[in-house]
């Protein structure tokens, strides 16, 4: 089946389309979803929160942008209003230490627990301006209006948790990075 | 700024090894809510009919419990007007109390008290204490059987008192028997109460007392047969088996009729004892769980230094800890069960809260706090099955529904705070009840496990 034809088959409410289309998109899904949960069970809430709005909302998709983009869009809004009702954020500013430059190695190669303990171990502030910033691609502008925070503090939010990461990318046995 | 970019595409690069493909239940849950959200829309009208339907079945139910009262009323006024004109008939209350008789010894108003008092019934109000008092036999034979046998019935427990106080045991020893005589049969009673068809018995009726309060001795004066009759009828031959028996059969039928009259008058009806099941010590699943400290560190910290001293220290950072939630039920008065609720963490008690189960009036109620300001809230005990219970208080924003359900072995079971109609939870509450429960966008549930009894 194709993308379109799963789409048309969603907004009839046909249940073997949507289950189709649960299968296609949740795999990817599950693991934006955890990136910004902390605990798999969380990020298992997130996901069935979002697939629940997409089909409640597939209407609302008129196919002028990518699908897989709109379905990621409603996860990560759906992962921050997650975040913003457990933690309101929490941001936690090291003010003292942003000045600090931290290098990486460019081949270093990280497996998929790594990735998730890294993120499991950010502030909840920390980790969703990382995500947001590195991983959904957003600038500082549109993370400070999503968060509700300033543009500052959403650099500074960046940057410590890049130092943050880095000292646990050396910590983790990562001996090229410096 | 290449150094930026290298430690931002590792992760770019690597994001796809996340892709995982979730459990299987998942899909099961979301079937479960598209279902849930379709049946909702799809039917207003149906929803809308069945709730004509139930207004209707209660509307009639209603009517035909009020015809059966005005009819027994006025079959019960006549029969007495007619045998007052008479002459043989004594007042209309004294029947409505339904315990005097001439089958038995006398006994003063005082003793009756004290037994009705004993029996959670209505109690007589007028007369002098020590005045003997008994029932005519034509207003005896003029009583239903029901009636009859339940005078029987406490005729046989004054009797049993009285012989036990012969052998003078101990006036402990009477009121524990009494005392477990009275919870089996407030148990058995609400039994009662919800296999038997209602019907409401005139004298069951609460209010009779009321009416005693403008009677004087004279009303008395053709019940009273013998002043000087205090010979008592000898004991009985009945063991304490029997006593027991006995007094567990009075109490019943006294407590079944009081208790038909609030099931017809209000709503679901469930003793104390109901809840006997909840006592003991729970436990949620004690697993190594990631804690999200800094989520719940700043508010909590400085409201509750002594509980949060090490969730202080460690703020800011993640930590793995090992949690338990625990709860403990115990009963604190005859009319009381309470719960002790705390987070342990790491063996420091970091949160505490506590419930109670109470009898206020003739209605349960689930007390709890739902924030840190340490107010409670009261929810009425709406419905109760042997699956668990319903309390509910309209007027709370959220939850307006606390919900207590068990599994048949009684090794577990759950609380639901949620609302009738699904509401958003608000932040602060999420803070508050994160501590002990699993938190969905429109429910707080935990699952607690016994470990002790």
């Amino acid at each position: 089946m194709t993308e379109k034809e799963l789409i048309e088959a969603c907004k009839r409410k046909d249940r073997k389309g949507q289950k189709l289309l649960y299968d296609r998109y949740s795999p990817k899904m599950f693991g934006v979803c955890k990136r910004y949960a902390r605990s798999r069970e969380d990020a298992e809430d997130v996901l069935l929160e979002g697939f629940y709005k997409v089909f409640k909302n597939i209407e609302q998709f008129k196919g002028a942008g990518s699908f897989e983009g709109w379905i990621r869009r409603i996860m990560v809004n759906e992962s921050l209003m997650f975040l913003r009702k457990k933690h309101n954020f929490q941001l936690t500013v090291e003010v003292s230490n942003i000045e600090i430059k931290t290098e990486v190695n460019a081949e270093q190669d990280l497996i998929a627990e790594d990735i998730l303990n890294m993120l499991a171990k950010l502030p909840t502030g920390y980790r969703t301006v990382f995500n947001l910033y590195v991983l959904e691609g957003y600038k500082h502008r549109e993370i400070a209006d999503i968060m509700g925070i300033s543009i500052n503090t959403s650099k500074s939010q960046l940057i410590l948790a890049k130092k943050r990461m880095q000292a646990m990318l050396v910590k983790n046995q990562y001996p090229d990075v410096g | 700024m290449k150094n930026k970019k290298d430690l931002f595409d590792l992760f770019r690069d690597n994001e796809h090894k996340l892709d995982e493909r979730p459990d299987s239940m998942l899909w099961d849950r979301l079937e479960g809510r598209l279902d849930q959200s379709s049946e909702a829309h799809r039917a207003p009208s149906r929803n809308g009919w069945k709730q004509w339907m139930s207004m209707a079945g209660v509307m009639l139910a209603l009517i035909v419990v009020i015809s059966v009262v005005n009819m027994m009323l006025k079959g019960e006024n006549g029969d007495r007007q007619s045998a007052e004109n008479k002459g043989i008939m004594p007042t209309l209350e004294m029947e409505e109390i339904g315990i005097f008789s001439d089958k038995g010894p006398n006994y003063t108003v005082g003793e009756y008290q004290k037994m009705l008092a004993r029996l959670n019934t209505s109690p007589i109000l007028e007369g002098d204490p020590n005045k003997k008092i008994r029932i005519q036999e034509s207003v005896f034979a003029s009583l239903s059987e029901r009636s009859k046998q339940q005078i029987a019935s406490v005729d046989k427990i004054l009797r049993a008192e009285e012989a036990v106080n012969a052998k003078k045991a101990g006036p402990k020893e009477i009121e524990t028997k009494f005392k477990d005589s009275k919870r089996v049969v407030s148990a058995e009673a609400n039994e009662m109460v919800k296999a038997e068809a209602i019907e409401v018995p005139r004298y069951a009726n609460e209010n009779v007392s009321a009416d005693h309060g403008s009677s004087d001795d004279a009303v008395y004066a053709d019940m009273v047969m013998d002043e000087a009759a205090t010979t008592s009828a000898p004991p009985p031959a009945a063991a304490n088996m029997e006593m027991e028996e006995s007094v567990a059969a009075g109490a019943m039928d006294l407590n079944v009729m009081k208790n038909k009259v609030s099931v017809a008058a209000t709503e679901a009806q469930a003793g104390i004892q109901q809840f006997e099941w909840l006592l003991g010590k729970w436990e949620a699943p004690g697993s190594d769980q990631i804690r999200k400290e800094e989520a719940r560190s700043d508010s909590r910290a400085k409201k509750k230094k002594s509980e949060s001293a090490k969730m202080t220290k460690d703020m800011g950072q993640n930590m793995i800890a090992s949690n338990r939630s625990v709860e403990e039920w115990k009963p604190l008065d005859e009319f009381t069960i309470e719960g002790q609720g705390y987070l342990v963490v790491n063996g420091d008690t970091t949160f505490t809260e506590s419930m109670q189960i109470k009898k206020i009036g003739s209605d349960l109620y689930y007390v709890l706090a739902l924030d840190d300001s340490g107010n409670q809230v009261k929810y009425r005990l709406k419905t109760y099955t042997e699956k668990g219970a319903v309390f509910e208080n309209e007027e709370v924003a959220f939850p307006n529904q606390v919900i207590l359900q068990r599994d048949f072995s009684n090794s577990n079971f759950t609380t639901l705070l949620q609302n009738k109609t699904p509401a958003q939870i608000n932040t602060e509450q999420q803070e508050y009840f994160q501590n002990r429960n699993m938190i969905r966008s429109e429910q707080v549930k935990r699952v607690m496990n016994r470990v002790e009894n």
